[in-house]
């Protein structure tokens, strides 16, 4: 009776103890799973794994150091092929399947907008660290937060920079969806807002996807505009710097800002010779600038790992975004849904571009300002951005 | 204002689009076959350029060569479809035919995504074109110029092909009879092998010329092909004529929309499909087909 009475009870406490032992291990060793959602396949793909790169880079040093709050952090990554259609989906399996506590992802409005929405429904932190769009924060709810530059920004920093080169009257030549519209206002607000006398004069608004623009660039030659803003983004901006320079456009002494990132690395290698000499444009980042230490590290980290002398600014990108969402577990001290987002509300942290905060309820957006330089030559086979400085966004982005 | 430039672009736009629509046009008159994959055979023309280029350099004459290799492997590659796969589907019903250059499409789409990537590339003017041409009243790129050339070139050419030789009066003798052509003793395969060859070559060939003007990218068969619908729908399918005419058309509407109503600039081409649809919905220059 005793005998078995005590194996009894010796089987109660090894059950009890190894709960406990379990519990204990699951505070302390359960992995933080953070999903991720970019294009793999179609447009964006190489923008989109790269971006994922930097992300995968920032975990990796997390773990390092000894993880967040103790724990591990696991990456999830999905395919969201470049459509809002794909992104809903790679957003909700990395919610439903992969479990995943967090996530990043988006690489183009649309994606970012549907990744958005998943986010709301299954009531899951969605950190945007690459999509611009305004209607983001148009559409706010307390799950998104956006650690971009916002389009209010870019196109309120291009404004910035006419004004200040001097420009009276300006033509636009902006892609007629979304985009092309939000820089439009965040370009018009900040012209208002700075007391700027210019005017725009002429406007063009080349469908997305058109591949011959020598009728609007006839409208900006007929135009007497001393400025020109343009939001025809990356790969696309290659026919139409090559139609426009076939007319001589870039040689008639307009001051010109190109919105849409066609400072980037990968789009300077793009073009080549083909990319004018003169024009002020932005990237989200550029390996030659600035010259500080933490920028250094980074630098000597991704060229390790993706095999370029000169990376292209997306991995930085996918990094500052997992900067941020580390920072606001870490700052919560738990990865509760509701104490990660109240901590993430006003939260300042050291990114890789300097200290950035995050707006508090109702706009949720971190205050990342655009670099933006005047394209030039180098000893490299590209061009390069010179001058190069970063506009900051806190006058420009609301 | 719409000045001479924007003429000009509406005109070089249009004479480029025809080439690539007359293809179309013609191996409809001839095939039946409505080719939703020709756009896709431009496309390819284009990135065949670009190889060839890559591989032998641009110096002076060379990007010909690499215009003439597109256009051959174009027709290559067009005859062997039609000898091996569209030639089994004359019989079905035409939707089998449709479904099938959907396929293409798609095809064709992955093929480019494999070789060349997805991000834009692109092909530098020929040297011996670069810079701008001063016409006395306005200064216009010389590759733009000289497209214009090539589209009139092109339109003689082929009306001439079509008028005043035997294998023009055969062809057009497709469009009409088959059957009767036939019993004449004329290998009809034959000329439905040669025409879609050659729209395929007329389709390389514009690409391949496309390529310096415009940027190589995923999709730009899409944009061509959308375009030469409306043409044809507004010139007649089947019409040579009427391929020309919608092309210029075309060109001109667009430039002249962006120079007046900016926003409108889309739907004004659209506008124009949708009277000749309500109105004369054969197209200007096609033929009333009985029972229609």
């Amino acid at each position: 009776m005793t005998k078995s009475y005590n194996a009894l009870l010796l089987l109660g406490v090894t059950l009890l103890a190894s709960t406990v032992a379990g519990s204990a291990l699951a505070q302390e060793g359960e992995p933080i799973r953070v999903g991720v959602a970019f294009p793999q396949t179609g447009a964006g793909a190489s923008q989109g794994s790269d971006t994922a790169l930097g992300i995968e880079m920032a975990i990796d040093e997390i773990n390092a150091n000894g993880g967040l709050l103790g724990r591990p952090v696991e990456m999830f990554w999905r395919d969201s092929k470049g459509t809002p259609a794909d992104a809903t989906i790679a957003a909700r399996d990395l919610i439903t399947l992969d479990n995943v506590d967090f996530f990043l992802g988006g690489y183009n409005s649309g994606e970012t907008l549907a990744m958005s929405e998943v986010a709301l429904q299954e009531e899951v932190i969605y950190v945007a660290p690459v999509g611009k769009t305004i209607q983001l924060t148009d559409n706010y709810h307390p799950y998104q937060f956006r650690i971009a530059a916002n389009t209010n920004t870019e196109g309120g920093s291009a404004a910035l920079i006419l004004e200040e080169l001097g420009a009276q009257k300006i033509c636009t030549i902006l892609f007629d969806y979304a985009y092309g519209h939000d820089l439009l206002k965040g370009f018009e607000k900040a012209l208002e807002s700075a007391g700027s006398d210019a005017e725009i004069v002429t406007q063009v608004w080349p469908a997305l996807g058109v591949s011959d623009y020598t009728p609007y660039i006839g409208e900006v030659l007929n135009s007497d505009c001393d400025g020109v803003f343009s939001g025809i983004w990356s790969g696309e901006f290659l026919a139409f710097a090559k139609q426009a320079s076939s007319f001589g456009l870039f040689d008639m002494g307009k001051h010109w800002a190109a919105a849409g990132e066609v400072g980037s690395q990968d789009i300077m290698e793009q073009l080549g010779a083909d990319m004018p000499n003169g024009i002020w444009t932005n990237s989200y980042e550029v390996w030659y600038y600035p010259d500080t230490p933490e920028h250094n590290a980074y630098l000597e980290k991704v060229r390790e790992l993706t095999g370029s002398e000169h990376p292209n600014p997306w991995p930085s990108v996918g990094y500052i975004g997992m900067q941020a969402l580390a920072a606001g577990i870490e700052a919560a001290g738990s990865t509760e849904t509701d104490a990660v987002i109240a901590a993430m509300e006003g939260l300042s942290f050291a990114s890789l571009v300097g200290e950035l905060t995050i707006g508090g309820e109702g706009d949720h957006q971190a205050n990342r300002g655009q670099y933006w330089g005047v394209t030039a030559d180098s000893e490299h086979p590209f061009k390069v951005l010179d001058e190069v400085r970063y506009v900051p966004a806190d006058d420009i982005m609301h | 204002m719409f000045g001479a430039i924007q003429f000009l672009n509406g005109l070089s736009h249009g004479l480029s689009l025809f080439l690539v629509a007359a293809g179309l046009s013609i191996i409809f008159g001839v095939l039946r076959v409505l080719n939703f994959a020709h756009g896709g055979f431009y496309m390819l023309g284009g990135y065949v350029a670009y190889e060839v280029v890559r591989r032998i350099g641009m110096e002076h004459g060379l990007f010909w060569v690499a215009v003439i290799v597109a256009g051959l492997v174009l027709a290559l590659v067009a005859a062997g479809i039609e000898r091996f796969m569209l030639r089994q589907l004359y019989n079905r019903d035409q939707i089998y035919q449709l479904l099938f250059t959907f396929a293409l499409v798609l095809l064709i789409g992955d093929v480019v995504r494999i070789f060349w990537s997805t991000t834009a590339l692109s092909v530098s003017f020929p040297p011996e074109l670069r810079g701008a041409q001063n016409l006395g009243f306005t200064i216009y790129p010389r590759y733009r110029l000289f497209l214009c050339v090539v589209g009139v070139v092109a339109a003689v050419g082929l009306w001439l092909l079509f008028q005043r030789t035997r294998w023009g009066r055969i062809i057009r003798a497709a469009t009409q009879d088959r059957e009767m052509l036939s019993s004449l003793g004329v290998n009809v395969p034959m000329v439905y092998l040669a025409v879609f060859a050659g729209g395929g070559a007329l389709a390389g060939i514009s690409g391949a010329l496309a390529a310096p003007a415009l940027a190589l990218r995923g999709g730009m068969d899409a944009e061509i092909i959308v375009e030469c619908f409306i043409v044809v729908i507004i010139g007649g399918l089947g019409s040579l004529w009427g391929a020309f005419i919608g092309a210029l058309l075309i060109g001109q509407l667009r430039a002249i929309g962006i120079t007046f109503v900016p926003e409108w600039e889309i739907v004004l081409i659209y506008l124009l499909m949708i009277v000749v649809l309500v109105f004369r919905p054969w197209g200007l220059f096609g033929k009333k087909q009985a029972g229609s």
